[in-house]
């Protein structure tokens, strides 16, 4: 069972990098950086 | 390491994620906020730093409750906490409220952040592999900030921000089954002392000062660049795009740094790994400085940097964990944490003031340089000794 848990945790987090690569490829243009950088981190 | 381990690796790698990535979003709020309720940014900037000031100051009393009963509850209530301070704002009934809702994530933040979920995973990793797990985990924190930011964005563009406040507030709710895989309070050496007397050992141990200092001059450093470096980037004539390109790097670059750090600490005396890695910065910062500044140097100078961001959370933390056992870790690594939020708000602050005072930064990046040897010599004399306890009397 945690073998089955902890494969499936794995697998949401590299969906969620996949995801994040295609998302910042159609929405890292309309990012208003100078508000991002500066009350982002 | 044990499936179960992996379980518990994993599930604080993705509460990580979830909480730091949410949380490193809020920049892209204040464009259609700022519209939409007349907020400044000067009372969105208030609110970000009460944010982190409590996320600081939440943290120790978060880590000793979830020392003393478990991780899930306390973990449980940060989920929710945080789900509600999103929903608050998301409200947008007015400034005040949107404030109150942003500072809600600072104390979800101190309750369901680094220090408990890293002390859940330092109990429940063994010695041998304490260090790469805690590196693991923390490399969750710095996915998120790359991997939850475009989610965010595209959430506002498609939805608005209220919506996507929302959104974003039942992403957060997640923390709250994650907290599940956390695990039980696990019985380690040292649960017989009590709070008080884990908090007196602590605060008679030199060590424990001199990783509260560095951890100070870790705050300092990464959030002076991290806020200061596009207008520094710009100053000198670069394009913009640079400065949003080098903080990307750092991102990046810092999923790796992180979790070879946690392995190093493994390998070699995290003190010393520690003392490296400050080394380095003060180095990267150095070179920088003297080099000419150009698209180049300040794509390099992200990476590297990157690469030497968050390393340090693991081997601080790891080194808590080491001299005084998992036992009290969330609370003891808490009150380390709270300094590196003094020393992150002393560094956006006094980047500001120093650049309005002098009209430069490099008064700024000496002392970055100068806090980065200091802290690599504090880690050298580290008595790094797990701590022998008299047995408890029968």
């Amino acid at each position: 069972m945690s073998r089955v848990i902890a494969l499936g945790l794995a697998c949401g987090l590299a969906a969620l990098f996949v995801l994040s690569l295609g998302l910042w490829g159609r929405y890292g243009a309309t990012i208003a950086w100078d508000t991002f950088l500066a009350y982002c981190l | 390491m044990s499936p179960q381990l992996w379980v518990i690796i994993l599930c604080g790698a993705t509460a990580m994620t979830l909480s730091l990535g949410i949380r490193a979003s809020f920049g892209l709020f204040l464009g259609p906020m700022s519209v939409d309720l007349a907020m400044s940014r000067e009372a969105f900037a208030i609110a970000l730093a009460a944010q982190n000031l409590l996320w600081g100051i939440v943290a120790p009393f978060a880590g000793a409750i979830a020392d003393k009963y478990g991780p899930i509850r306390v973990c449980i209530v940060g989920g929710v906490v945080y789900a509600a301070g999103l929903l608050l704002a998301a409200t947008g009934a007015s400034v005040g409220v949107v404030q109150l809702g942003l500072a809600a994530v600072g104390i979800a933040l101190g309750i369901a952040g680094f220090s408990v979920v890293l002390g859940a995973v330092g109990r429940a990793a063994p010695p041998e592999h304490r260090s790469l797990a805690l590196g693991i985990a923390s490399a969750g924190g710095s996915f998120g900030q790359f991997a939850i930011v475009p989610v965010s964005q595209a959430f506002v563009t498609s939805y608005g921000w209220s919506t996507a406040l929302m959104l974003l507030a039942a992403i957060s709710f997640m923390l709250v089954p994650l907290a599940y895989g956390l695990g039980e309070r696990k019985i380690v050496p040292g649960m017989n002392q009590t709070i008080g007397q884990a908090v007196r050992e602590a605060s008679g141990h030199s060590g424990f000062w001199f990783l509260t200092a560095g951890f100070f001059v870790c705050g300092f450093q990464v959030t002076f660049v991290a806020v200061h470096l596009p207008a520094f980037i710009a100053d000198k004539g670069l394009p913009a795009w640079l400065g949003a390109a080098s903080l990307s790097l750092i991102g990046l670059f810092n999923i790796a740094g992180t979790l070879i750090a946690g392995w190093l600490g493994g390998r070699y005396r995290k003190k010393y790994v520690l003392s490296l890695l400050y080394l380095l910065r003060s180095l990267a910062f150095v070179l920088f400085l003297i080099a000419p500044v150009s698209e180049t140097s300040v794509l390099v100078f992200g990476a590297a940097l990157g690469f030497l961001w968050l390393g340090t959370v693991p081997l601080t933390s790891g080194l808590v964990a080491q001299i005084f056992g998992p036992a009290y870790m969330s609370m003891l690594y808490g009150g380390v944490f709270l300094s590196h939020q003094v020393g992150s708000f002393l560094g956006a602050w006094l980047g500001g003031r120093v650049y309005d005072a002098t009209g430069s930064y490099d008064a700024i990046w000496w002392a970055a340089v100068v806090l980065g040897i200091v802290a690599a010599i504090l880690h050298a004399p580290i008595a790094d000794r797990t701590l022998v306890r008299a047995p408890a009397p029968a």
